[in-house]
């Protein structure tokens, strides 16, 4: 069918003098870019710039376009405003986590649990519950069982959190009002009274910052 | 048997969230420097406004729209993008009145289109968007593109294509459609009845365009 005419041979002096801006500025800001006179946007609105943004990672399907955009002179009118020009993009979320997938770059740790609490009977779930609230108003993430697992199952489920701390609260603790605030990561363990304890994380908390 | 998702659809569980959750601090954070501010229109609109702003011979109006009647009687639209809604925002709360132009946008939220389901491509899925409008100045073209590459980079992307066309001003277009028509007209035939309607519609609207042009 031969060669379609390209749009690039029919801008006129002022859509070209704008495009040269564009790319200039482009350079200003020391962002590469390629031209392809074959980026087309599948709105109907669209004029002067086009742009996308391209995935290079291996390992990509068919879609490698991440991000797409350009400007609307035209739309405002349309819609009924008055001459308002326009430029704007649009990015898919998904396409992004692909994208990160694909260059085996991790993002989103979710933080460690900072306390987890151990009753080891009723009136000491109750002593917990508000321990549990002592920490949360303090700012520290704090979380208990809600099974009445026994001691080791909750021990295994404060690993499995990630816990910071545990505190253990028996008849022992109740009686005296203090319990141990024990530190995961190095085993050392603190005797605290109750009232203690969120101060305390707290001023570790900012001595490690 | 237990319900699932709808085709096209899916649940984002704890261990993904955190990784969305990342990117929209990354996206606040990023817009609050450039100084784009958060709009948050309906996800359902008229489905007039995405056959008058997405336009009529477009895929998306054509094919891909989550179109329904409500109990109104109303012809309501899931969006399929965002930049119509926000236009039409821009115009219902008269944005074009405020002291400082151009006013700069962002969204983000769920879109609908009704597509064949692949990798990246879902029918509800989210998109992060930006619109600067009020200004034709090439500077704020290149602070888009250079905000959308800051995101990818923020996050720790590396192997980016930034590709770029210039698409001309009406008359540019109006000049290339009727070279384009010209070429491709002895062979209509020989497409199908979509690309045939649009040859036909462009040779409509470029005639309309000359008129109007003439009119004035």
């Amino acid at each position: 069918m031969g060669t379609a005419p390209s749009l690039a041979d029919y801008l006129n002096e002022d859509s070209q003098a704008y495009f040269d801006d564009v790319k200039m500025y482009l350079e200003e800001l020391g962002i590469d870019y390629v031209v392809d006179p074959n980026l087309v946007r599948g709105l109907d609105y669209y004029n002067h710039t086009a742009f996308e943004i391209m995935s290079d990672a291996e390992g990509f399907g068919a879609i490698t376009t991440l991000c797409g955009g350009g400007r609307y002179n035209g739309l405002v009118e349309d819609l009924g405003g008055p001459e308002s020009p326009g430029i704007g993009f649009a990015m898919s979320i998904e396409r992004l986590l692909l994208a990160l997938e694909m260059e085996k770059v991790e993002i989103g740790q979710s933080q460690n649990l900072e306390v987890y609490v151990i009753a080891m009977d009723e009136s000491a779930k109750k002593q917990a519950f508000s321990l549990l609230k002592d920490f949360r108003s303090n700012g520290i993430s704090a979380d208990m069982d809600y099974t009445g697992r026994k001691l080791k199952a909750q021990m295994k489920s404060a690993d499995r959190k990630g816990a910071n701390y545990v505190i253990v609260i028996g008849e022992t603790e109740m009686e005296s009002g203090k319990a141990g605030l024990k530190e995961m990561a190095t085993g050392e363990q603190q005797e605290l009274l109750f009232s203690e304890m969120a101060e305390t994380i707290n001023n570790k908390k900012s001595l490690e910052e | 048997m237990s319900i699932q998702a709808p085709r096209g659809t899916y649940d984002i569980l704890p261990g993904q969230s955190e990784k969305w959750q990342e990117i929209e601090q990354k996206i606040n954070e990023l817009c609050r420097l450039y100084q784009y501010k958060e709009i948050r229109t309906p996800v359902f609109e008229h489905t007039e406004l995405f056959q008058r702003g997405v336009g009529d011979t477009t895929d998306i109006v054509q094919k891909e729209m989550y179109t329904f009647q409500d109990r109104g009687n109303r012809s309501l639209t899931l969006r399929p993008e965002g930049t119509a809604s926000v236009v039409r925002s821009f115009v219902e709360n008269k944005l074009f009145g405020l002291p400082d132009q151009p006013v700069k946008l962002f969204y983000t939220g769920p879109m609908f289109r009704y597509e064949r389901p692949q990798a990246g491509r879902m029918r509800q899925f989210v998109q992060f968007g930006v619109e600067a409008i009020g200004s034709k100045d090439p500077a704020i073209d290149a602070e888009v593109i250079s905000l959308a590459m800051e995101l990818y980079r923020s996050v720790g992307l590396k192997k980016l294509r930034l590709v770029i066309n210039s698409l001309g001003d009406t008359e540019s277009r109006l000049s290339h459609k009727e070279a384009l028509v010209a070429h491709f007209a002895p062979r209509i035939d020989e497409f199908c009845s979509d690309c045939q309607t649009r040859l036909k519609k462009i040779r409509f609207a470029s005639l309309i365009a000359k008129l109007t042009a003439i009119t004035h």
